[in-house]
């Protein structure tokens, strides 16, 4: 037999291409678990005139101040005020593509456009919030943990301790780097007495990839590849805080030139398509100003533990 | 002559005939930086902020220090014009006043065997123009397409016992005894048969002989990168003294 119509030869060869380009489209591995709408972190507002920068202040009421006893007739003397200022400074953070026009027209999974970027962009945006508030994970004066030693439940307990002995009040949160995390379900399997028996216990050890893992001891904890790293790359830099240990503040670019074509403005997020005429090429920009800033040391502790 | 793995889309193998042809090249995955942009930064040390480290020394109580990294909207860095760095003076100072001491920029160490002043390096980063700023006892490379860190800890740790004695003040009594409890707790903790059993501590401890044993050789960087980066945006007068 001769001159069969096959695959690798002949007329056949020439009719397939070398591969197919599939019309699916799939995201590759990041980590997109957002913590910006956490109750535990102050929005400080999305408004900034007359400054780069501004100030908010804290103050020692409602209980901060104790009353003096004083005997009948016996002057009170005044007690001073105390207070605390904080800055805050949003800062520019952007991201651009740039995507040509014969691009858009050959692309067979529908994603070179600029929508599709768009709605990107956003989850972008949450990210790098995401990723500057681990950022702020090891900046608590307070620390639990041990350099070169996997995090255990101690850890977690001891961390949760110094919490309520700084009086902090909740909702807390906790954010752990994935191995810190792993580290403590390990622990907690190997664990007697009480611990084995509570339901928390087993529910920790569900596998439900990274961002919100469930409550243990009412302490929301959540799980982020952005947590940082610590003591030269020995170690993660996890933590937990309550209400008021970090703030942050978007500012909200309201003035735009007639020219300036938005496609996407969610809220402090907006995208700004920008055609090159010559080139035939499109920029998609987007744009988030914002700033976080640790507004009361003692309301955090930094957990320190191996990598 | 036998063609072979022309397409690209196979790894070569040792028994691969290769024809007294040159093997194809492919990218090699420790051409491609990885990093992540991190901006310039400054150690930090606190008065209060010491822990339990494991060393080769033993467990030693040493300062547990944090770094302010220049990335203009954290912690009260200001933005510049035009730089991707930010102004830190005004996040120095917020630092200085809750107790955190500046670790001077050039301060002298040892890394990886070399004597040198100023505990930062730069390697190119991935996505933007800025690089990844790393301390000198970390060395990035690539490896099988991933960015692995090789670490110099024994340097790191004599760093920080210079930090303690050249920028901390005398250790807090109550702070050494607070670290000196959980030291004790360590050693329980450690000992315990909850948290490790017997055949475990045995197989710990013979795995640890057996990587003394192996002979691990040095990591050279494969990222364009290891110089010094430029001069740290100056801080406000009085925090080199800090």
């Amino acid at each position: 037999m001769a001159d069969e119509i096959l695959s690798g030869s002949g007329g056949g060869q020439n009719i397939l291409v070398s591969a197919v380009a599939s019309k699916m489209a799939m995201l590759l591995l990041a980590d997109r678990a957002s913590y910006r709408n956490h109750p535990a972190l102050i929005n400080l507002g999305e408004d900034l005139i007359g400054s780069t920068t501004e100030q908010f202040t804290q103050y020692g009421l409602d209980g901060y101040d104790l009353m003096s006893s004083v005997s009948e007739i016996q002057s009170v003397s005044n007690t001073a005020l105390t207070t605390a200022k904080k800055t805050v400074a949003p800062a520019r953070h952007a991201i651009a593509y740039d995507y040509s026009d014969y691009m858009s027209t050959l692309d067979q999974t529908g994603q070179i456009n600029s929508q599709r970027l768009a709605l990107s962009i956003v989850q972008s945006a949450n990210m790098t919030f995401t990723n500057n508030l681990a950022k702020m994970l090891d900046d608590f004066s307070t620390t639990v943990g041990t350099s070169g030693v996997a995090y255990t439940h101690d850890t977690f307990l001891a961390g949760q301790f110094k919490l309520l002995q700084a009086k902090v009040p909740g909702p807390y949160l906790r954010i752990l780097k994935p191995k810190q995390f792993t580290d403590w379900q390990s622990d907690l399997e190997t664990r007697g007495g009480v611990t084995q028996w509570r339901a928390a216990s087993e529910e920790m050890q569900a596998l439900r990839g990274l961002g919100f893992q469930g409550y243990y001891n009412n302490i929301e904890v959540g799980v982020s590849d952005q947590v940082q790293s610590a003591n030269a790359g020995a170690d993660w830099a996890g933590g937990i805080f309550g209400r008021g240990a970090i703030g942050f503040k978007e500012l909200m670019i309201t003035a735009r030139p007639v020219s300036a074509f938005i496609i996407l403005e969610a809220g402090p997020v907006r995208v700004e398509e920008i055609r090159g005429g010559r080139t035939e090429e499109t920029a998609v920009r987007g744009t988030y100003y914002h700033a976080l800033v640790e507004i009361e040391d003692l309301r955090g502790v930094t957990e320190i533990s191996a990598q | 002559m036998p063609v072979v793995n022309q397409g690209g889309g196979g790894m070569p193998t040792a028994s691969t005939p290769s024809g007294g042809r040159e093997p194809k090249r492919y990218a090699r995955a420790n051409e491609v930086s990885t990093l992540e942009v991190k901006h310039d930064f400054v150690y930090l040390a606190h008065p209060l902020r010491y822990d339990v480290i494991l060393t080769d020394r033993g467990a030693e109580i040493l300062p547990s220090l944090t770094y302010l990294e220049f990335q203009p909207g954290l912690a009260g860095v200001l933005p510049v014009k035009g730089e991707m760095s930010g102004d830190p003076s005004f996040a120095i100072v917020n630092k200085q006043n809750k107790g955190w001491m500046v670790v001077p920029d050039d301060f002298e160490c040892v890394a990886f065997g070399e004597r040198r002043r100023g505990y930062r390096h730069v390697y190119d980063a991935r996505g933007g123009p800025d690089m990844h700023h790393c301390s000198v006892w970390e060395r990035p490379y690539s490896v099988g397409g991933q960015t692995m860190v090789q670490t110099d800890e024994a340097g790191y740790h004599q760093f920080l016992r210079d930090v303690a004695e050249r920028v901390l003040p005398p250790m807090d009594p109550n702070v050494r005894r607070g670290l000196e409890a959980k030291l004790r707790e360590m050693h329980r903790t450690s000992a315990s048969a909850r948290t490790r059993s017997y055949s475990a501590e045995n197989a710990c401890s013979m795995l640890e002989k057996k990587l003394k044993a192996f002979d691990v050789p040095e990591v050279k960087p494969t990222i364009s990168g290891g110089r010094a980066p430029k001069a740290a945006p100056k801080a406000s007068p009085g925090d080199a003294d800090a």
